[in-house]
């Protein structure tokens, strides 16, 4: 079965040259080459050797682990106790990287070959082990060889998970440590599966559309919410049983467990829905004025959500204040700002921002990663270089 | 190998035609310019090509690579697909490539839809094999997450 996008892509074949395109061509002259001026080009190559200075000594002192972000607003509210925020550094080749959010420094986590390139940080619930998916560029063809890694912060060894031919994507840990669950593709498709670290105990989640996404565990690490097509879906991953499907007719995404384990949250369409699970209610929708919604979180404390809501062509970060159902927006950049996460603690939000709006041309997925107070007020950056690869950024728990 | 621009044109001026509007996010003036600007800077050294075909969409890829920048700075540019192919279908397909980065968006369609071998991708993008890949397999990963999975057909 063809995929969806390779169908949509198919459509390109209907494009057909605008009609007097030949003749636009055939009449056009080649834009008159400019000279170079000497004078400019000194200045310039001057200016590249003063760049290319700084950027050696800024690696440097990054290697050593010597980073000096900018720091202002938050830096005095960050507590501690919270550990690293695990984020994927690129363009080139991409590793994971971990930002002190109590000094700014970063670290590296990962080490990929030359032509490996990790990607989907997942923390551990006592943040001792870090799953993460490592991408090998392929000899012979373009399917790229997949595979689901742990790092093991103690011996800072990595173990490759056996999988087999499913390539993974987007790890989450099971609270009690003992599985994983991720997103797996094979020829027939994309599912949910959960495995052990090991790669004992491999199973697929049921799915009835061949097209299952996004898992998220339940706090007591007994079922797992997913999507599958445009339902929601709850699993218990003991006897595989499906305890609850919520269906939707628009496209679902994002599900997340309150933190008490009594509700999931989830977004479809342009709205927020919450349900409890433990009666027949129908839960609670919001529909926030704004033209598209995503990255949904629950705060520790289960008072809020936060998410990533798109208005006149910018994205920012907001927030749902579930005893009085209140809407209201934590930032007002003028690039993008999305994909939020909450500090373990639940006194920070960490996001990423793109200096660009993606309204104001190419979205090229780098950001750089912020920190803000849980209300929304004193941004800080701890990175600014523009590498954060996109998506993928999850905080480290501190063991208690 | 055609021996004319005209007749390059009229042998492949469609697939070009197709490269550049993915390139471009279906911007149709971006795409036109870079076509045409490309095909005129190919005509003098015609003679000294070995693939022309090639040659013209790696400068236009060039050219709309510069322009796009270019055009980002200057001005916000007008909202990808905003109903210029209404008979085409293409709007959705437009804005999810306008999600990608312009070396995915290439990558892509002269991989996918264009059936270029990586080599081949590598050479027009101006980059090796291995980068090629994974612009490719990026590129892939977006579509795929921002199209999702095909709507249900009615009954």
């Amino acid at each position: 079965m063809d995929e969806h996008w390779r169908v949509q892509l198919e459509k390109l074949k209907a494009a057909r040259p605008p009609r007097g395109l030949w003749e636009k061509i055939r009449t056009r002259e080649p834009a008159p080459v400019r000279p170079i001026d000497r004078r400019n080009y000194a200045v310039v190559v001057a200016s590249a050797i003063v760049a290319l200075t700084g950027v050696a000594v800024a690696g440097i002192a990054f290697l050593r682990g010597e980073g000096q972000p900018v720091r202002h607003g938050a830096s005095s509210e960050t507590d501690p106790e919270n550990g690293l925020i695990a984020y994927v550094s690129g363009p080139g080749a991409s590793r994971i990287v971990g930002a002190d959010p109590a000094t700014g420094r970063s670290q590296y986590l990962t080490t990929p070959g030359p032509r490996e390139f990790d990607s989907d940080p997942a923390w551990s619930a006592v943040g001792n082990r870090l799953a993460f998916v490592r991408t090998e560029p392929g000899l012979e063809n373009v399917n790229l060889s997949q595979s689901l890694c742990v790092l093991d912060l103690f011996d800072s060894l990595v173990n490759k998970v056996p999988l087999g031919d499913i390539s993974p994507l987007a790890p989450r840990w099971s609270p009690d440590g003992a599985w994983l669950a991720f997103e797996g593709t094979v020829s027939e498709g994309t599912g949910v599966y959960i495995v052990r670290p090991d790669g004992s105990g491999l199973t697929a989640l049921p799915s009835r559309s061949g097209h299952a996404l996004h898992p998220a565990w339940a706090p007591d690490s007994s079922r797992v919410i997913y999507v599958d097509g445009n339902e929601v879906i709850i699993s218990n991953t003991k006897n595989m049983a499906v305890e609850h499907r919520f269906p939707h007719d628009e496209i679902t995404f994002s599900p997340a467990w309150s933190p008490d384990g009594s509700q999931v949250a989830y977004l479809s369409g342009r709205q927020i829905h919450i349900r409890p699970i433990s009666d027949s209610s129908s839960g609670a929708v919001f529909d926030p004025d704004l033209s598209s919604v995503a990255q949904l979180r629950w705060s520790p404390d289960g008072d809020s959500l936060t998410f990533s809501g798109l208005a006149d062509g910018n994205w920012n970060i907001y927030s749902l204040d579930l005893s009085g159902g209140r809407i209201e927006s934590l930032t007002e950049g003028k690039g993008d700002e999305s994909f939020p996460i909450w500090a373990p603690d639940g006194s920070l939000v960490a996001y990423l921002e793109s200096p660009i709006p993606s309204s104001q041309g190419d979205n090229t997925g780098t950001f750089d990663l912020f920190l803000m107070t849980s209300s929304g007020g004193q941004s800080e950056a701890l990175t600014t270089t523009g590498t954060v690869l996109g998506s993928s950024l999850d905080w480290q728990p501190t063991e208690t | 190998m055609p021996v004319s621009s005209e007749e390059l044109f009229r042998g492949e001026g469609a697939r070009l035609w197709r490269f550049v509007l993915g390139v471009a996010g279906g911007r149709r003036e971006l795409a036109e310019d870079a076509l045409a600007e490309a095909f005129a800077l190919a005509i003098q050294p015609w003679t000294e090509l070995r693939d022309p075909s090639a040659w013209i969409a790696r400068t236009a890829y060039r050219l709309l690579v510069r322009e796009l920048a270019t055009e980002r700075l200057r001005r916000p540019l007008p909202p990808s697909g905003d109903g210029q192919f209404p008979a085409e279908g293409l709007q959705s397909l437009m804005s999810a490539l306008m999600e990608l980065s312009p070396q995915q968006r290439a990558a892509v369609v002269l991989h996918y839809e264009q059936d270029l071998p990586v080599a081949e991708v590598a050479r027009v993008i101006g980059t090796t094999p291995a980068t090629a890949r994974v612009h490719l397999y990026r590129g892939r990963q977006r579509l795929r997450r921002i199209l999702g999975p095909a709507p249900a057909k009615e009954a």
